[in-house]
């Protein structure tokens, strides 16, 4: 349903030019939840935004094809494209909680994304309002509140609400639980999990948190330095990781149960965005480093079935 | 009370660093002004409600909670950084409620704080070698500047910051969150202190990043005979650090134990409640039943009447809206405030 | 802890963030064009006797009184027939002198009560606040022209009065920056290292709030050298000194304005506005300085 080829976004800044994504290649099936994880500063949060073509205006898109269904959605002009913003793709932001205008009504602002995408009217868009109010678990008497009276976990809810207002097809979630409490981040996985199963949702979620990742993903694409290293169906990513920045970094999170064993680190620190090395972004703090490694850069291969990794170690 | 001061902690013969006793540290909600003149009694934030516990030599004894619960609060509280309502704090035996000014200062050189923002708690007009020297200067450790420059050297070595010449220098926004965090605890060795209460730590600092600082936390528990308390939201990260564990919710520890009997057999509904909705990063471990609680934290001015957590209790009864519940050590060394164990 | 080591390695790293400032100021164009606009002005106002074409002790003949711009007098001659050009080259001093130490004396006394109410709040600051208050609601022009009118007419005095009039917006910058870091985390960690509220305050507020100040110190100098120029238009000033306001003074006594003789009080208006505008365009470019580590910050 999506697939993304040779991505490449530059940031253009004072002090030089920002390689955010370098050459990102992925696809997604109907019906997949797939997991962008990575630290910061390793470009996941641009390439969703590249989706949805809600890049800052010093971005620029040096290279690429995000294919919906086959339309590229970056040769599209912006009046095409407008079709497709969240009536195709929407989005819950990072602390998207606070994305909500504190002087309008929940159900009115869910409502004017109805109007202005679907032009219902308004007595059409206020029932589909408490339809979409119930689907998040949100009572009914909460619609007529400001954002200010509701809660972080009913908030997120709201946001959840307003996003799949328009039946898109595709969810993009920039750490939907990070500002969240335990027992509320579990509410807003369910609800996730349940939204999935009812509405054939798919989904691309960006985390840092392998933990939530494992609860709620069937495929993982880890970035590192604004490539994927390796992307593969769930399981494996966390049983068998091949890429070394992989295994160090499941071995990096601690965890409350199974067995007690001493976290993995990284030496070394993230390479400099403006001056990034020649050969692979890892090579400086690899413990499988070999000498091709620091001269060319490794592409993605498929090593076992659907588990590609970029690696010369391997 | 009395019960936790009193026991002793099986197999460990350690002596007793903290002890904290009935503590409260409430704070009044300013009103309106008609509502102030009218009604007789104030809004109070009761965010440390009668807490009592100890922590040992060379233990690390962790705070874990939601947020919201008070656990920050009494972090700065054992610190002095927040003033007591009512309550005692011993420290090496000593009231550290009633110091006079001589001793206040000794102690802030035995009990140091790390904060949990790595970039608003250092200064950002300070060099790392004037962070360090710092602590230096006001506990008067060093008399001559090469003095000074030899223990910040050091320190940068013990928190492996090396080669130290390239931080000696840096500004703070120079540095990573991982590396600005090691000078916090640089600045907070270097006065050899007795007592470090971490106050998450490493919530803000990225995933791989992390697990170098819990490591080189215990570390240098090791090599400087350390003893922390340490201040999570995150359960994994207080399992892998903690030897005991204390649960609070809404201003009260619920439950308190060594840290595998916590984790493996929780006996308060809440802490239950919690272990069982930690996602785990490892898709390969069979889920427990999720025990998802309802509603929500209720406000720290409107804390229910009897046991605080009968609101949201899947055992509440008739007694848990009553009365309020005693910690009782349900096995030894683990201690529960629940009137349904 | 001061050694000779640690002053060298102070100044060294000073040299480097100073390196570092000055090729951001540099990216402005404006600020350098203002710097360059202070520089000409400093220079007239230290050796004004080398730049200055004629000898302004000395009076001109009576044809040449009131004479308008020439080649042989650039901008004309006063009533005395002195060299119009003359007497601002010589003012230049009195005028910045004025604005300079009256900015001194304004900030200093700002800081001071913004520190002080800023950082202790109960009575200490409260009663320094009203005082503040009280200060601030005084119209400052009445009050500067009132007081000036009591005392002697001398420099020092115009000096003092401007400088005790105009402190109380510097006092509710700098408090209102105290208050909102006394609050910051840094703070509250040094508080918990033992950090006296006297070590606390000097350290890790004084210093860091050092930008903030340099920048109000600059719109002060601004404001020292109008309210120089209000002062001297109105008669208040020193007499016998030459400045820009006592110019505009003369100029108005001797009915230049109804004469007509434009040449008379343009030029000392002209060098007001362009000093101002020097210090402005300067200010701005320390901005672009002092900003960027504020967001840091």
């Amino acid at each position: 349903m999506l697939r993304i080829e040779d991505l490449r976004i530059n940031y253009k800044t004072k002090l030089g030019m920002v390689r955010a994504v370098d050459g990102v290649d992925l696809y997604l099936d109907r019906g997949e939840f797939l997991g962008l994880a990575g630290e910061s500063g390793c470009g996941k949060s641009t390439v969703a935004m590249s989706i949805l073509r809600i890049l800052p205006d010093n971005a620029e898109i040096a290279n690429g094809k995000i294919l919906l269904n086959g339309n590229d959605l970056l040769k599209m002009s912006e009046k095409e494209f407008r079709n497709i913003r969240w009536n195709k793709v929407s989005m819950i932001f990072q602390s998207s909680m606070n994305a909500l205008n504190p002087v309008m009504r929940i159900n009115d602002q869910i409502a004017e994304a109805l109007i202005i995408h679907k032009g219902l009217t308004k007595s059409d868009a206020s029932k589909k309002v408490t339809e979409l109010l119930s689907m998040v678990n949100v009572e009914p008497s909460k619609a007529v509140a400001y954002p200010h009276e509701l809660s972080g976990g009913m908030k997120q809810r709201v946001v959840i609400a307003m996003a799949l207002s328009c039946n898109p097809d595709l969810l993009l979630a920039d750490e939907p639980t990070t500002a969240l409490d335990t027992m509320t981040q579990i509410q807003i996985l369910e609800l996730l999990k349940n939204l999935k199963r009812e509405l054939n949702l798919t989904m691309i979620i960006i985390s840092h948190d392998l933990a939530i990742m494992a609860e709620l993903c069937t495929k993982i694409a880890i970035m590192y330095a604004g490539k994927i290293v390796e992307i593969s169906d769930l399981k494996p990513i966390y049983g068998s990781p091949l890429h070394p920045y992989t295994r160090k970094l499941i071995n990096s999170v601690p965890s409350l149960r199974g067995e007690k064993k001493k976290l993995e680190s990284i030496p070394g620190s993230l390479p400099d965005p403006m001056n990034l090395p020649k050969g692979c972004r890892f090579y400086p703090r690899c413990d499988l480093a070999m000498d091709i490694c620091q001269n060319e850069e490794p592409n993605l291969c498929e090593v076992r079935k659907d588990h590609y990794v970029a690696c010369y170690a391997i | 009370m009395s019960l936790v001061m009193q026991s002793s902690q099986p197999g460990s013969n350690s002596e007793r660093l903290l002890q904290v006793k009935d503590l409260k540290v409430y704070f009044s909600v300013e009103t309106g002004f008609f509502a102030k003149l009218f009604s007789k009694a104030s809004t109070y934030v009761r965010a440390v409600d009668n807490v009592s516990f100890g922590v040992d030599k060379g233990e690390i004894f962790s705070l874990a909670g939601e947020s919201g619960c008070g656990k920050t609060t009494l972090g700065m509280s054992i610190m002095r950084l927040v003033e007591v309502t009512s309550g005692k704090i011993y420290f090496n035996g000593t009231d550290v409620l009633s110091l006079n000014r001589k001793n206040l200062k000794k102690f802030r050189r035995d009990a140091q704080m790390i904060f949990q923002d790595p970039y608003e708690a250092l200064p950002p007009h300070l060099t790392v070698f004037d962070i360090i020297g710092e602590s230096i200067d006001v506990h008067k450790l060093a008399s001559t500047y090469d003095e000074k420059m030899d223990l910040v050297y050091k320190v940068l070595e013990d928190v492996r910051l090396i080669p130290a010449e390239r931080f000696i220098d840096a500004y703070s926004h120079q540095l990573s969150g991982g590396q600005r965090q090691r000078v916090a605890i640089a600045s907070a060795l270097v006065l050899k202190p007795k007592l470090i209460v971490a106050d998450e730590p490493v919530s803000m600092l990225d995933v791989s990043v992390r697990s170098e600082i819990l490591n080189l936390m215990l570390e240098l528990r090791e090599q400087f005979k350390l003893t922390y308390l340490f201040i999570t939201h995150d359960l994994a990260v207080a399992r892998y650090l903690s030897d005991r564990i204390a649960i609070m919710y809404l201003g009260k520890i619920v439950e308190m134990g060594r840290t595998k009997g916590i984790i493996e057999t929780p006996l308060h509904p809440y802490t239950k409640a919690l272990m069982s909705v930690v996602p785990v990063p490892d898709p390969f471990i069979d889920r427990e039943k999720r025990i998802i609680l309802s509603g929500e934290v209720p406000s720290a001015t409107n804390i229910p009447s009897g046991c605080r957590f009968h609101t949201r209790c899947p055992l509440a009864k008739e007694n848990c809206r009553k009365m309020e519940p005693e910690m009782v050590e349900a096995e030894p060394g683990h201690y529960v405030a629940c009137w349904c164990i | 802890m001061v050694s000779k080591d640690s002053l060298l390695r102070r100044m060294r790293l000073w040299a480097k963030s100073f390196k570092g400032s000055w090729s951001i100021y540099c990216t402005n164009k404006l600020a350098l064009i203002g710097l360059g606009i202070l520089l000409v002005f400093t220079a007239l106002a230290l050796f004004p006797q080398y730049f200055s074409p004629y000898d302004i002790t000395k009076r001109g003949t009576l044809e040449d009184r009131m004479k308008p711009p020439s080649l042989k007098h650039l901008l004309g001659t006063d009533d005395m027939g002195k060299d119009i050009l003359s007497l601002i080259i010589h003012g230049t001093r009195i005028s910045m002198l004025i604005g300079f130490v009256s900015a001194v004396i304004s900030v200093g006394i700002g800081s001071i009560v913004g520190l002080v109410s800023g950082y202790y709040g109960g009575m200490k600051g409260g009663l320094m606040m009203r005082a503040t208050d009280v200060f601030s609601v005084m119209p400052t022009i009445p009050l500067m022209i009132t007081l000036a009118a009591l005392l002697r007419p001398s420099i020092w005095n115009i000096i003092l009065v401007i400088g005790v009039t105009s402190w109380t917006g510097v006092a509710r910058i700098v408090r209102s920056e105290v208050l909102s870091r006394k609050e910051r985390l840094f703070v509250q960690r040094a508080r918990s290292l033992g950090c006296s509220d006297r070590r606390i305050l000097g350290k890790y507020i004084l210093q860091g709030i050092l930008p903030l100040i340099l920048a109000n110190t600059i719109l002060r100098v601004v404001s020292g050298i109008t309210s120089e120029a209000l002062l001297g238009f109105l008669g208040l000033g020193d007499p016998t000194v030459v400045s820009w306001g006592t110019l505009l003074h003369f100029s108005f006594l001797t009915g230049a304005f109804s004469m007509g003789a434009y040449w008379y009080f343009i030029p000392p208006g002209i060098a007001i506005v362009l000093s101002i505008l020097g210090f402005i365009m300067v200010s701005q470019g320390l901005d672009a300085i002092i900003n960027p580590r504020l967001r840091r910050i």
